[in-house]
């Protein structure tokens, strides 16, 4: 396997005010390769923006990365330049927002936009520049492309304005693309065109995407691997079958269980208790106040991250493997594989 | 068969607009006709700008409507009797944040409508009603004395719902009641409305944008689209054969939670945009984005006409 694009290595991100310290994130660790799709799912609170920021280092003035690093191409990003972070941000990894009115400046047009980002990512300038900010909204799907350029961005649809926003975020063509809630303001319809969009554009460019949602359906449309966050800890990291087929941990399946499936119509099964506070984690598991399997040892120890098949990891006090060996001397199945 | 709660006849609700100088009339609703039967859930589905929330509006008469009748119980509403009918007809909003008053407290919150519309004898009364909706609604009742903002978004939504049922409602409209809620918690409260119906005998027009959840919520569904409904009847008769070409795309783009299943299914592609209500498109409104439309599909607006099993579309072709 060739190196990842991004390799995280036990990231830590604390967040210090008068309140105290808030643990957004304990140990995050995961790879992301070139032309791959992450899916990363987790509540409010769980911490996958917070992850999105410390990539890009665009985490606000409380915030801190207080233990792991982030190895873009397997160079160290807290050794690099304000400059080279700055050149980061965009070349390297661009991110598209879920509100695209309130990312896009209403008083210009669209293509002063999109050939404002090509100038600063390429150098292109004048007429290089406009051809290649219209060769981009060809790229995205936009019809008529001449046109949308001397548009504002309120004459255009929510499905339209997050195309404008992709099509700015491919300027630079950079290796990884961030899609933070893409389609949450999107509707039904337009959200399987944006996602579709989103499929496209990987298989043509090949570069890596991350999507953050809490959509679980969205998740298992597009997404080869995903990464399940809870309480700033990753909980289960395998490919999109093994999460949503045969996960490993009790909060992905609580997670799976309380929506519904558009099949049965049985009562859904919700997690109990609301989401942790990363202000007052519990000692052990941070799942384990809500988790009706909790074992003795998950109130007192945090669980160790196990491979449980190949590529799948999950971080569960009940893959324990000598766990297992005792449910199998007391001659009991395993029951939640 | 059980009676008849709500009916709602040819409800039209028009905005006027100002564009360019000019007023313009932009039909939200139009023509847009249903019957809610007693302790049952109509779920209404449709993108935003579909006009569903303005139908629930329209219904309370939080706006006028333009033109249709709603009839509750057999009688008609009108804006004289609403004030009477309202402790039978409540709403629960989208939003738990902005919803509630953050200066009161739950207490009072739950206890407003029942000032407004007198219902308790004492202090005493009133109190003990309070505390029993917040048990009915899984709210600790020792919480009584705490403000909104202590609380968290899934709590809101259960003091939203012991505020529409503290005057004994029969029918709750409500607005994306889930939407603004975390996935775990969507799943507590979507029980929580199960439990009342069984409970209450209360029904329900649930106002959704989710179809999953619609599916799993409803026991009738109506698909909006433009302002009309496109498709009603039976949720496992529409989900299952959906007629109308509108409900065929729109149920072939929902994500689905299963990766495989997915990934095999064919998708039917929808071109364009929704057209603003300002110029709605003569005839069918959806003819502009249909694959099958022709010259009928533009001359004329298909009604609904009955397919059987408690199944109706408004399309030509179909």
């Amino acid at each position: 396997m060739s190196e990842p694009v991004l390799k995280i290595q036990d990231l830590s991100v604390s967040f210090f005010d008068r309140a105290g310290e808030a643990k957004a994130l304990s140990g995050v660790s995961f790879d992301l390769e070139k032309g791959q799709i992450l899916g990363i799912v987790g509540e409010s609170g769980s911490g996958k923006s917070v992850t999105m920021q410390a990539i890009l280092q665009i985490l606000n003035s409380e915030g801190r990365i207080t233990g792991g690093k982030i190895l873009f191409k397997g160079e160290d990003m807290s050794l690099w330049s304000p400059q080279k972070v700055r050149a980061f941000r965009g070349k390297g990894c661009a991110m598209i927002f879920q509100d695209p009115m309130t990312s896009l400046n209403p008083l210009l047009t669209i293509g002063k936009q999109i050939t404002e980002a090509v100038t600063l990512h390429t150098g292109k300038r004048g007429r290089e520049a406009y051809q290649r900010a219209v060769e981009l909204l060809t790229l995205v799907g936009m019809n008529d492309p001449e046109r949308r350029m001397k548009q504002y961005p309120h004459e255009l649809s929510g499905g339209r304005r997050q195309r404008i926003m992709i099509a700015m975020a491919l300027a630079s063509e950079p290796d990884i693309l961030i899609a933070d809630e893409p389609t949450t303001a999107l509707d039904v319809t337009v959200q399987a065109q944006i996602l579709e969009l989103i499929l496209e554009i990987r298989n043509k460019l090949g570069m890596a995407v991350i999507i953050v949602s809490h959509n679980l359906g969205i998740i298992a449309e597009v997404c080869d691997e995903v990464l399940v966050l809870y309480g700033g800890s990753v909980c289960e990291k395998g490919t999109v079958q093994d999460i949503f087929y045969h996960p490993r941990h009790e909060y992905t399946k609580g997670l799976l269980a309380s929506i519904p499936n558009g099949q049965s119509r049985d009562r859904l099964k919700p997690i109990g208790g609301s989401p942790v506070n990363v202000r007052h984690l519990p000692a052990g598991c941070a799942f384990c106040p809500r988790c009706e399997e909790a074992l003795k040892i998950c109130l007192t120890d945090k669980p160790q991250t196990l491979e449980v098949s190949p590529g799948h990891i999950a971080t569960c006090w009940r893959n324990d493997p000598e766990y297992r060996q005792y449910l199998e001397n007391m001659g009991k199945e395993a029951h939640h594989d | 068969m059980t009676e008849e709660l709500l009916r709602v006849e040819h409800l039209k609700k028009y905005f006027p607009k100002k564009v360019n100088g000019k007023t313009v009339i932009s039909r939200i609703v139009d023509d847009v006709s249903f019957t809610i039967r007693a302790g049952e859930t109509l779920g209404l589905v449709g993108e935003s700008g579909c006009g569903k929330s303005t139908v629930g509006r329209t219904i309370l008469h939080l706006h006028t409507p333009t033109g249709g009748k709603v009839f509750f119980k057999g009688e008609e509403v009108t804006a004289r009797n609403i004030q009477r009918l309202r402790p039978s007809m409540q709403m629960v909003f989208q939003d738990p944040y902005s919803s509630l008053d953050p200066r009161m407290t739950v207490e009072d919150i739950i206890g407003e409508p029942l000032d407004v519309h007198h219902l308790y004898k004492s202090r005493a009364d009133r109190r003990e009603q309070i505390l029993e909706l917040m048990s009915y609604v899984g709210l600790n009742p020792d919480f009584s004395g705490r403000y909104p903002h202590e609380f968290s978004g899934g709590q809101r939504q259960r003091v939203g719902i012991a505020r529409a049922l503290a005057v004994h409602p029969d029918f709750i409209i409500a607005d994306e009641p889930v939407s603004a809620l975390d996935v775990s918690i969507q799943a507590q409260v979507v029980n929580m409305f199960e439990d009342l119906q069984k409970k209450l005998g209360v029904a329900y027009l649930f106002i959704s944008h989710d179809l999953l959840v619609v599916r799993h919520i409803s026991s009738r569904v109506a698909i909006m689209y433009l302002g009309h409904i496109m498709e009603i009847g039976n949720v496992d008769e529409v989900y299952d054969h959906p007629i109308h070409p509108y409900t065929q795309c729109l149920l072939s783009a929902l994500p689905l939670p299963d990766p495989d299943a997915a990934r095999a299914r064919k998708r039917i592609e929808l071109t364009g945009d929704v057209p603003s209500p300002l110029h709605a498109p003569s005839g069918c409104p959806f003819r502009t984005r249909c694959p099958y439309a022709d010259e009928q599909c533009a001359t004329a607006c298909p009604g609904l006409t009955e397919r059987g099993n408690d199944h109706a579309a408004a399309c030509w072709k179909f």
